[in-house]
């Protein structure tokens, strides 16, 4: 029994010993963890769903925003916002479709609103936008199309630009930086007085697909 | 049993007799040994390291915001690797040396950690350590503001010019911590110490340090040639252990730009001398400046600044000296031996 007891106190003793920590410290020594975990851009941008393009070969007079145009391919400004927390380059894909009843057609170059065929030229014009440019919906577009800048819109032909504008991020109070928005519109023109016709089944459907890539703080 | 007895009384008796005459002579001369018993004090190491902190793997370098007790805030910006504030403070009356005796990081999810970025989710981190210089932050121990003092110096990059640097080694998925061998390094920093005072204590203006995790990742990893885009579940630990030793303090000094001089009269009877003050470990500084020449009658030394004016009088040998009386009253000097020639 004696020895019973001995061992236990002996084995009370010991065991301590070996259950020391492997990487105990010394007395001057001092341990850090540091847990890091990834964090990911939160991609959120404000892109509308539909816009309307009207096409006025005639020149009509139409209102737009109270005043009055006479465009062929008249399109209000719309506008995409960054409300992401990080900067974003934008590479867009723009797809042209005639409308299905129609027999117009989507030419490559301007038709100078002359011809007897039913063309029209049409192209994608996208440009940085401010704040009060989007609050007055008046965006200074360029007067005319410019192949470096522009995208001319196809039939069933997906044409692509990269890198066509930068969207900064946020600001620290969560709000959409002052020029963190992107204006574009449809512009262009068409015959006047084609053989066939302007009619109701005339009509384009454009895709635009944007792209956003997120940009490092050093690249903006 | 009785005869057992004496027995062992009469050799106890023998045994002490032996032993006496054995140390006699040390009874019989005059006490002329001293006996000086050394033994290791350890110095108490008093230093704060937090034993947590948090970083982010941030591939585009996206702001990370601070907020100071203040409620002001400050942005850590452009770094791939950000890490929260973190710092060590010596808050003993010894300064310390301080290294990293161990520094392993573990890489989690799909990511390895390797000396180098490349184009896929392979990590390069570093473990930055820097020691601060700055009076601001000589505040009290129970300063409310001193947080957010080491906040705005961690943020400033300035506080990192001259941070050393220790890599973290290779650590490849799927291995076992151990099997890597972690990195060190001594000496990567000076803490100062501390001034006590009757509650608490008065940090030195190099009490303390900032420690940083920093590294470089692909933005947009691929693998195999396809993207293999960065997922939350990416992660890393990074396990450091602090070492700090008892640090030598540099004394505050004066240097001469000439410890020996020599000038000729005949190109002018004038020349000059500046001192610089180097306050080492020290908080100290000049409060005033002295220019003396131990032999006037060869060339004179004057100015209370830290240039001085020499007027050689005539040839021969001049030891000029300039004396530095510093912030504590305690001086500094530096000479220059000065032969004036024809």
């Amino acid at each position: 029994m004696k020895r019973n007891i001995l061992f236990c106190v002996l084995l009370a003793l010991v065991l301590p010993l070996f259950t020391q920590p492997a990487a105990a410290l010394l007395s001057n020594q001092r341990a850090t963890i540091v847990e890091a975990v990834t964090r990911l851009p939160v991609i959120n941008v404000i892109v509308p769903s539909s816009v309307d393009v009207m096409i006025n070969p005639l020149q009509m007079p139409v209102q737009v925003n109270g005043e009055e145009v006479r465009d062929q391919i008249i399109c209000q400004p719309s506008f995409i916002a960054n409300a992401s927390d990080a900067a974003l380059k934008v590479d867009i894909t723009v797809t042209g479709a005639v409308a299905q009843k129609s027999d117009m057609q989507l030419v490559s170059s301007s038709t100078g609103g002359t011809g007897t065929a039913k063309n029209a030229f049409i192209y994608f014009e996208i440009m940085q936008a401010t704040e009060s440019q989007v609050e007055n919906e008046r965006v200074p577009w360029e007067p005319a199309y410019d192949a470096s800048k522009h995208l001319v819109v196809k039939d069933g032909v997906a044409a692509a630009k990269q890198n066509v504008v930068t969207l900064p991020p946020m600001t620290k109070d969560y709000e959409i930086a002052k020029n963190g928005y992107a204006a574009f519109r449809l512009a262009g023109d068409a015959a006047k007085d084609p053989a066939t016709p302007w009619n109701t089944n005339d009509g384009i459907n454009v895709t635009v697909a944007f792209t956003f890539t997120p940009l490092s703080y050093d690249e903006w | 049993m009785k005869f057992m007895n004496k027995k062992r009384f009469g050799s106890t008796v023998m045994a002490g007799a032996l032993a006496l005459s054995l140390a006699a002579p040390a009874f019989a001369a005059n006490n002329t040994s001293t006996t000086i018993t050394g033994a290791y004090t350890d110095i108490p190491i008093a230093v704060s390291v937090p034993t947590t902190g948090t970083a982010q793997i941030n591939p585009y370098g996206l702001p990370v915001t601070i907020t100071k007790s203040n409620d002001t805030t400050v942005d850590l910006v452009g770094q791939q690797i950000t890490t929260k504030p973190l710092s060590v403070k010596n808050q003993g009356t010894v300064s310390l040396d301080m290294g990293v005796s161990s520094f392993l990081v573990t890489p989690a999810g799909d990511i390895s950690i390797d000396t180098a970025k490349d184009t896929g989710k392979k990590i390069a981190v570093n473990l930055e350590v820097a020691g601060l210089d700055d009076t601001t932050l000589a505040v009290s121990s129970d300063s409310e503001n001193l947080d957010n003092l080491i906040i705005d110096a961690f943020a400033d990059e300035d506080s990192w010019t001259s941070a050393d640097t220790l890599a973290a080694p290779a650590f490849a998925q799927g291995a076992t911590a151990s099997t890597i061998t972690p990195a060190h390094k001594d000496n990567m920093a000076v803490l100062g110490a501390v001034t006590p005072k009757s509650e608490g204590f008065t940090y030195g203006r190099k009490s303390i340090a900032l420690f940083r995790l920093t590294g470089k990742l692909a933005e947009e990893p691929v693998n195999a040639g396809a993207a293999d885009p960065w997922k939350e579940t990416d992660g890393f630990s990074a396990a450091i252990v602090f070492k700090f030793t008892p640090h030598a303090d540099v004394a505050a000094s004066v240097a001469l730009d000439n410890s020996s001089l020599t000038a000729s009269i005949a190109a002018g009877n004038s020349g000059s001398l500046t001192a610089t003050f180097n306050p080492g470990d020290t908080d100290l500084t000049v409060t005033s400046w002295a220019w003396t020449s131990d032999t006037p009658a060869t060339a004179v030394a004057t100015g209370s600044t830290a240039n001085g004016a020499l007027t050689y009088v005539a040839t021969g040998s001049a030891i000029i000296t300039v004396t530095a009386t510093l912030s504590d009253n305690s001086t500094v000097t530096a000479t220059c031996n000065l032969t004036v020639t024809a």
